[in-house]
């Protein structure tokens, strides 16, 4: 009796292992694939995030820009930095913002000057890891005065 | 007959699995749709302050343009050079007592336009125009346009 009953609970805790085998090899499965939905979505997450800002600064770069058309103050309102001799402004990356935020901004100016007034256009492109965000134009008319002969 | 029960027994581990693999797909797809729906959000906002940007451009060209007709517009045929801006861009020549409204619309590739609206002096004047409207209309298409929910448009029945 005591036999059978010693033979009953060792099938018992050998098919309970068996089975934390079984679970343990088919969660660390399904684990595998949702960390990385996890992941996807995270990475997700922070791209839109990176997008966000970069639009709102070249948005308020293209609107202070459009209304005095002067670079400079732009830029240094913008991103407390003016461009240097190639149009470019490299953001310095702190750890609260790594990753969030573009890392470079290259402006370049184009101004279409005629007698009647000057067309400026600025351009702004926003990188993040040499990968362009945004590009955006913005533009300013300026008329001068006309003295007729 | 007294069975001693562990209380773990066989098939309480898979039940256990069971809920928390199914907690974790859930949550998982919930941040992935939550996560794309924002990355979504944020291209279509880079793109209409694309669009808006390029439209305000081809505003200030048209402006441009029609500054440089105004400015040099010959004093004994002021009005007929006025008139003659509606033949480009599809700009509209209005006569008023206070001057000539000029007004077009610029147009980006998709999303965004503007309305502008210009008065030119009766006669050449030193202040050669003055905006009188710079107004933003998109022209987007709205996702919520087909199958969206009806919303009450504030009429009693």
């Amino acid at each position: 009796m005591l036999k059978l009953q010693s033979k009953k609970s060792a099938r018992h805790i050998s098919s309970f292992f068996i089975e934390i085998i079984l679970v343990l090899l088919f969660f660390s499965i399904a684990c595998a694939i949702l960390v990385q939905v996890f992941a996807k979505a995270y990475n997700q997450n922070r791209e839109a995030d990176r997008l966000n800002r970069a639009v709102m600064s070249a948005t308020a770069f293209c609107e202070l820009y459009s209304d005095t058309a002067d670079i400079d103050n732009a830029s240094e309102k913008v991103f407390n930095a003016s461009p240097d001799g190639n149009g470019n402004i490299t953001i310095p990356c702190n750890n609260k913002n790594n990753g969030k935020n573009p890392d470079r901004v290259m402006i370049t100016e184009h101004t279409d000057d005629s007698e009647t007034g000057t067309l400026s256009t600025a351009t702004i492109k926003l990188f993040y890891k040499d990968k362009t965000l945004c590009e955006m134009h913005s533009s300013c008319y300026i008329k001068k005065e006309v003295r007729h002969e | 007959m007294n069975r001693k029960t562990t209380g773990f027994g066989v098939g309480t581990a898979s039940i256990i699995n069971i809920f928390l693999i199914l907690c974790l797909t859930t949550f998982s797809l919930l941040s992935y749709c939550s996560s794309r729906q924002n990355l979504r959000y944020a291209r279509k906002a880079v793109s209409y302050a694309q669009s808006y940007t390029e439209a305000e451009y081809k505003a200030n060209q048209i402006l441009a343009q029609i500054d440089k007709k105004i400015a040099f517009a010959d004093p004994q045929t002021y009005a007929e050079e006025i008139y003659s801006l509606e033949n480009s861009d599809n700009i509209h020549v209005e006569y008023t007592d206070n001057g000539y409204i000029a007004s077009f619309t610029a147009q980006s590739d998709n999303n965004c336009s503007f309305n502008v609206a210009i008065r030119i002096p009766l006669s050449p004047s030193e202040e050669r125009y003055t905006i009188i409207k710079w107004q933003t209309n998109n022209t987007g298409n709205d996702d919520n346009s087909n199958g969206g929910q009806n919303i009450w448009d504030g009429q009693t029945f």
